[in-house]
C-alpha cells in the first residue's frame, strides 16, 4: 500500500493518542472537575454553611488579624485569603507541605468555623497538574500536553476533508465501530477549539519547567557559588509587630488596583501585600499593593507591564477560569466532559480496530485493561473519594490522608478487576461491573448527602443540587450506556 | 439571555448546513432558492451570534461564542441521531 501523508498521519494519531490518551484521560477528569473546586470543599465540608456574598465586617478583619499576629509569633507564615463570590469565609492559611490548611473565620463575627479536616476539592486540582508527584509529575503533564496538541494536530490531518460536511454527523444506528468513530469525530470536531485552547493554555502556564527560559548570555558565564551570608548580617528574628487594622489598608489597596476586588494577603516582617482578586478579570495578574509594617503606609503598586506579561496573564486567566461567571463555568466544565469523552472514545476506537488482529496477545489485554481502569476506574474512585469524606467520622485524625487512600484504593480496585476480568474476546467482563458501581456511587449521592449533610442542603442548595445532581446524571448515562453494551460485543 | 441568543443563532446555522448536505443528512433536496436562503443562513447567524457574544467583552464574548457553537451542534448530532435511529 503506497503510504500517504493521511495514513502516517492515522499511525502517528493512533499511537501518540493511545499512550498519552491513558494520562489525558486523568488530567481532562480532574481538570473538569477542578472548575468546581472551591464548591466541592464547600461540599465536602458540610459544617461550613456561610451563604455566598456575606457582608465582610471590620470585627472579623480584627480577628483574622489577632490571629494572624497569634500564627506570625508562632513562626508559621501565615496568608489571609478575603471572601470571595465563591468562598465568603476569611481564611487564615499556611502551607503544610502537601496542602493550604488553616481556619475559616465567620465573615460577620470572625469567629471560627470548626469544620472537618479534608482534601477537598484542591485534591483533583492538584491531581491534575501533579499527577500526586510534585513537579516532575507537572513535568510528565507538560509532555503529555505538547504530544497531545501533535495527535490534535494529526487528527486534524487526517479529516480535514470531511471536517465541515460531516461536522453534526452521528449514526449511532450503523455498525458499532462506525458509531463510536463518528461520536469521536463529533466531539473532536465540536469542542476542537476549547480542547486546543485548554491544552495550549495548560502546557503554557508550566512551559519553563521543561523549557528553561535562559537568556542566551547566561549559557557562557560560569555559575557562581551561592555566597553565604556573614554571621551577625542576618537580623535576629523578633517579635514581629502587631499588624495595623486591615479595613482601611484594604480601601485603599482597592483604589490603588483601579478598583479591583482585593483577593488575598501576604505577610513579611516588614511589610504587607494586598493582592488583586484572580476573580477580577480575565487577566490573572499578581498586581499588589504594599504596605509598610507596623504603621501600614502605602509604600506603592506592584504590576507587571509590556505585552508579553500581559499575554502570559490571559493566558493564565483561560486555563484558570478564576474570572469566570458561574454560566461560563458550566461551560467549561461540559466542554472539558466532552474532551474528556473525546479522548475516552479514541482509546476505545484504538482497541476495537485492533481487537479482532491482536486480542490475543499480552500487550492488547494488559492495554484494554489500562484502558477500563482509567475510563470507569477513574470516576470510580473520585466518587469514593466523595463517599470517604462523608463517611468517616468527622473528628478522626489524618482523615484527610485517608480519603487520598480511599481514592487510590479504589482505583487500585477497579484496575486489579478490569485485568482480571479482560481476555481478549470478552471486553465487556470489565466494563459493566464497573459502569454499575459508578451508577451506584453517583446515584447514591443525593441520598448520602441528605443523611449526613441535611442542615447544609437547606443552607446552600444551589452547591448541593449543582453537586448531587451531577452525580445522578452520570448515573443514568453510565446505566444508559450499560445498556448499550448488553452482551459481550466485539 | 446572551447565551441562549447565541445558541439558537448557532442551532440555526447548523439547521442550514444539514439542508446545504441533504444527502449527508438524509434529507430532501431544497429547491435553489432554499439552498440560497440557507447558505445566507449559515453565514450570518454565526456572525450574529459573534457580534452578540462581543457584547459581554472580549475574551468572556468569545469563549460563549465557541461554547454556544460546540452545545448547539452537539444537540443538533443528537437529534439528527435520534431522528435516523
Amino acid at each position: 500500500m503506497r503510504e500517504t501523508l493521511r495514513t502516517r498521519m492515522g499511525w502517528l494519531h493512533g499511537w501518540a493518542g493511545f499512550v498519552v490518551g491513558l494520562l489525558a484521560v486523568c488530567i481532562f477528569m480532574t481538570g473538569t472537575l477542578s472548575v468546581f473546586d472551591t464548591e466541592i470543599t464547600r461540599w465536602m465540608q458540610p459544617e461550613n454553611q456561610v451563604p455566598a456574598y456575606t457582608p465582610l465586617t471590620d470585627t472579623a478583619l480584627d480577628a483574622a488579624s489577632s490571629l494572624i499576629h497569634e500564627q506570625q509569633v508562632r513562626g508559621v507564615s501565615v496568608f489571609l485569603t478575603l471572601p470571595s463570590a465563591r468562598s465568603p469565609t476569611l481564611d487564615v492559611l499556611h502551607y503544610d507541605g502537601r496542602q493550604f490548611v488553616g481556619t475559616l473565620l465567620d465573615p460577620r463575627t470572625g469567629m471560627p468555623i470548626p469544620v472537618r479536616a479534608t482534601m477537598g476539592g484542591t485534591f483533583f486540582f492538584s491531581f491534575h497538574y501533579t499527577l500526586l508527584e510534585g513537579t516532575t509529575g507537572t513535568r510528565i503533564v507538560n509532555i503529555a500536553g505538547v504530544i497531545l496538541l501533535v495527535a490534535i494536530g494529526s487528527g486534524i490531518v487526517i479529516h480535514i476533508r470531511a471536517l465541515v460536511p460531516d461536522i453534526v454527523r452521528l449514526r449511532l444506528s450503523a455498525a458499532r465501530l462506525r458509531g463510536w468513530l463518528d461520536a469521536h469525530l463529533l466531539v473532536s470536531v465540536l469542542f476542537l477549539p476549547f480542547t486546543i485552547m485548554i491544552i495550549y493554555t495548560g502546557v503554557l502556564v508550566n512551559a519553563g519547567l521543561i523549557l528553561p527560559a535562559i537568556p542566551l548570555a547566561n549559557l557562557f558565564v560560569h555559575e557562581k557559588p551561592p555566597t553565604t551570608p556573614a554571621s551577625g548580617t542576618k537580623a535576629a528574628p523578633g517579635v514581629p509587630p502587631p499588624l495595623p487594622p486591615l479595613a482601611p489598608l484594604l480601601a485603599t489597596a482597592r483604589h490603588s488596583l483601579q478598583g479591583r476586588d482585593a483577593g488575598f494577603i501576604l505577610f513579611s516582617p516588614d511589610r504587607l501585600s494586598v493582592y488583586a482578586s484572580d476573580a477580577s478579570g480575565p487577566f490573572l495578574t499578581r498586581d499588589h499593593a504594599d504596605f509598610r509594617l507596623p504603621d501600614g503606609r502605602l509604600l506603592g503598586m506592584t504590576t507587571t507591564p509590556g505585552r508579553i506579561a500581559h499575554i502570559m496573564q490571559v493566558m493564565h486567566g483561560l486555563h484558570y477560569a478564576r474570572f469566570a461567571t458561574p454560566g461560563l463555568r458550566w461551560l467549561y466544565f461540559v466542554s472539558g466532559l466532552c474532551a474528556t469523552a473525546m479522548i475516552g472514545s479514541g482509546l476505545v476506537l484504538f482497541l476495537m480496530k485492533r481487537r479482532s488482529r491482536s486480542g490475543h496477545r499480552i500487550g492488547f489485554r494488559v492495554a484494554e485493561s489500562l484502558t477500563i481502569s482509567t475510563l470507569t476506574g477513574l470516576p470510580v474512585s473520585a466518587l469514593a473519594f466523595l463517599w470517604c469524606n462523608r463517611m468517616l467520622p468527622t473528628s478522626m485524625a489524618g482523615r484527610n490522608r485517608m480519603e487520598i487512600g480511599c481514592f487510590l484504593g479504589a482505583w487500585i480496585l477497579c484496575a486489579g478487576h478490569a485485568s482480571l476480568c479482560t481476555s481478549g474476546r470478552r471486553m465487556n467482563m470489565a466494563w459493566r461491573p464497573q459502569l454499575r458501581l459508578i451508577a451506584l456511587l453517583g446515584g447514591g449521592l443525593p441520598v448520602l448527602d441528605a443523611l449526613t449533610g441535611s442542615r447544609a442542603v437547606y443552607s446552600l442548595p444551589a452547591i448541593h443540587a449543582a453537586i448531587d445532581g451531577t452525580g445522578l446524571l452520570v448515573a443514568i448515562i453510565v446505566l444508559y450506556i450499560r445498556r448499550r453494551l448488553k452482551g459481550d460485543g466485539e | 439571555m446572551i447565551f441562549p441568543a447565541t445558541f439558537l443563532l448557532w442551532l440555526m446555522t447548523f439547521s442550514c448546513h444539514v439542508r446545504l448536505h441533504p444527502h449527508r443528512y438524509g434529507f430532501a433536496t431544497l429547491a435553489p432558492h432554499g439552498q440560497c436562503m440557507a447558505l445566507v443562513g449559515r453565514i450570518a447567524a454565526p456572525a450574529v451570534a459573534l457580534v452578540l457574544a462581543a457584547r459581554m467583552g472580549g475574551v468572556t464574548g468569545v469563549l460563549m461564542w465557541f461554547s454556544s457553537l460546540s452545545i448547539a451542534g452537539l444537540c443538533i448530532a443528537l437529534w439528527l441521531a435520534s431522528r435516523r435511529h
